[in-house]
């Protein structure tokens, strides 16, 4: 009986890993393209709209900034929009729109935990004018809903962008 | 006696299948430590290779702004690197084969991670790939290859090419 119970007990504790781990993945994977969406347009910035996020009601926050996307030389109006979406396991998630001119052109899903965006200048230090700005540093961090306690839970991407019109 | 035999058994048997789950258990928390590491790594290659690419096109266009044929640039189509540069890191070319170090905080402790960077001309039909036969062109391809020192096999690598935009007149 000991024994069963024994094997029971590890048995269980292993089919929780693994579904930790196929959550962490399907996590990953969202961060990953997310990322590389955000990458895509902060390499074609041209300048910035907003200093660092702006807020909005219900804890709502905005960045915006113009950029180029890709081949196309078209200057767009991109922001990305947190909202929050819910509490799991005592930590607040967020969702984050990608809106070019206004529209809404894709979301990360509810996945993110922290989220900085904000403009600096050459020496990456803190602007008040939009016009100074030389760097965006943006931050973000992102976990599984689905995954409580665990050691590792989240994945973190930060990295910094210099708009041309600067240099 | 035959009972006493069995319990062993049983107990080898658990102690066996502990064992085996537990090494499960343990892959997949540091499969996913590793890529936790992957996506600071590729955060920090993407900086690099962002601050590299804010710099000027060549130290020619840095000091004139423009150039007029590939002679006037200052960058040899081999041997990159700042050189005797009185003005080092300030273009593209000065970062060839350096050699840097970068942390990333990790709760209250950091990790670091080794940067290395390339710089070559690319061709110019396809920036890409760098530029055969030792030319210079308006395009320079800059790779930057990031390793995590505490986990010694993770690597990111990434590469953009810059354009001389119009500071190239040919």
């Amino acid at each position: 009986m000991t024994i069963f119970l024994m094997v029971f007990n590890v048995n269980s504790r292993n089919g929780r890993a693994m579904n930790e781990t196929t959550a962490f993945y399907a996590m990953a994977t969202q961060t990953e393209s997310f990322a590389k969406i955000l990458r895509r347009d902060l390499q074609g910035i041209q300048d910035v709209l907003t200093i660092s996020e702006t807020s909005q009601s219900g804890g709502v926050t905005v960045f915006s900034f113009r950029s180029r996307i890709g081949q196309d030389t078209t200057l767009r109006t991109i922001s990305y929009r947190k909202t929050p979406a819910a509490t799991h396991y005592g930590t607040l998630f967020y969702y984050i729109e990608r809106l070019i001119d206004g529209t809404v052109d894709g979301e990360s899903g509810d996945i993110i935990t922290d989220w900085e965006i904000i403009a600096l200048n050459e020496d990456a230090g803190n602007i008040t004018d939009t016009d100074d700005a030389a760097q965006v540093y943006v931050r973000l961090e992102a976990a599984s809903p689905m995954l409580e306690t665990e050691v590792i839970r989240s994945i973190k991407w930060e990295s910094r962008f210099f708009p041309p019109l600067r240099n | 006696m035959p009972q006493t035999m069995l319990a062993i058994l049983a107990m080898m048997l658990f102690s066996l299948f502990a064992v085996q789950q537990q090494e499960k258990v343990y892959f997949a928390q540091s499969t996913m430590i590793r890529q936790t590491v992957s996506a600071m790594l590729n955060g920090a290659a993407v900086e690099r290779l962002e601050e590299i690419g804010s710099k000027g096109y060549d130290q020619s266009i840095v000091d004139n702004e423009t150039v007029t044929s590939t002679a006037e640039l200052a960058s040899a189509a081999t041997g990159f690197g700042p050189g005797n540069d009185p003005t080092p890191e300030d273009d593209i070319d000065d970062f060839h084969a350096a050699l840097d170090t970068l942390y990333r905080a990790v709760g209250t402790d950091s990790l670091s991670f080794h940067v290395e960077s390339t710089v070559q001309y690319a061709d110019e039909v396809n920036p890409s790939v760098p530029a055969a036969g030792g030319i210079k062109t308006k395009f320079k391809l800059v790779t930057v290859t990031v390793r995590s020192i505490d986990l010694e096999d993770l690597e990111a690598t990434v590469s953009r090419s810059f354009s001389c935009g119009s500071g190239c007149q040919w």
